[in-house]
């Protein structure tokens, strides 16, 4: 019976992943050129990205995954919460820096 | 991309755009003050500019989110009604899955299950040819 369960479809898994990226990517650069225009530095631009990564993060959850993260994710913790983390810190960073140095 | 969403991701890059450019001339305006003059010191980006760029975030994100469409398939076989789902992501368990296709009548394996080489071609144009004359009959 467990093994049955453990069947997922890979095509699936590669895209539910792909969606969740899509996501992440945008909204971690619109974050990033919003604390360059605010002209946050040092540690409060990195608070806002945590806040934003992670309130993006449970709106996921709530809204696109039904709060069942398990029927999407093979492992939803790792996938939505740690897997892009670093991917979407230099994205953000990057879009920061940019806007910050536009505007300022 | 829904309509709503399309539209909101427009008005939400005005809305970034402007308040950038908002920020860009005030801080272009302090850099003509004297370094020691208490505006200067006390600088802080104007309330309504900081407004416009958090709502401007939050609409874009709010955007992206209404940018996903839920589940919609149009059945092969049965009545041709569109069969809407309640979920936006597609399931990953293997016998959760194949639902989907179950749904519309498809057939995954269809590449190996359908082998047109084994046809009896002559049966079934012998099939076609009576089915045709079958209705010409029926429209005269």
């Amino acid at each position: 019976m467990n093994s049955i369960n453990e069947v997922m479809s890979s095509e699936y898994v590669a895209g539910n992943k792909r969606v969740l990226l899509w996501v992440q990517d945008s909204t971690a650069l619109a974050f990033g050129i919003g604390a360059g225009i605010l002209q946050l530095e040092s540690f409060n631009g990195f608070a806002m990205f945590i806040g934003g990564y992670l309130s993006v993060a449970l709106l996921y959850i709530v809204w696109i995954c039904r709060l069942q993260p398990a029927k999407y994710y093979q492992s939803p913790m790792n996938d939505i919460f740690v897997e892009s983390f670093v991917r979407e810190l230099t994205g953000y960073v990057m879009a920061w820096t940019f806007s910050y140095a536009l505007v300022g | 991309m829904t309509f709503l969403s399309t539209i909101l991701i427009l008005f939400s890059s005005v809305l970034l755009l402007h308040s950038g450019f908002s920020s860009h001339e005030f801080h272009q305006l302090l850099k003509n003050l004297p370094q020691n003059s208490p505006s200067y010191v006390n600088r802080q980006l104007p309330k309504d500019i900081q407004y416009e760029a958090i709502t401007g975030i939050i609409l874009f994100t709010t955007a992206i989110f209404l940018s996903f469409k839920k589940l919609t398939y149009f059945p092969l076989q049965g009545p041709r009604k569109l069969i809407t789902l309640d979920q936006y992501l597609q399931e990953i368990r293997m016998n959760k899955a194949t639902n989907i296709d179950n749904l519309i009548g498809n057939d995954p394996y269809g590449e190996v299950n359908y082998t047109p080489n084994f046809i009896n071609i002559h049966a079934k144009r012998a099939e076609t040819r009576s089915w045709l004359e079958q209705n010409d009959k029926k429209e005269i």
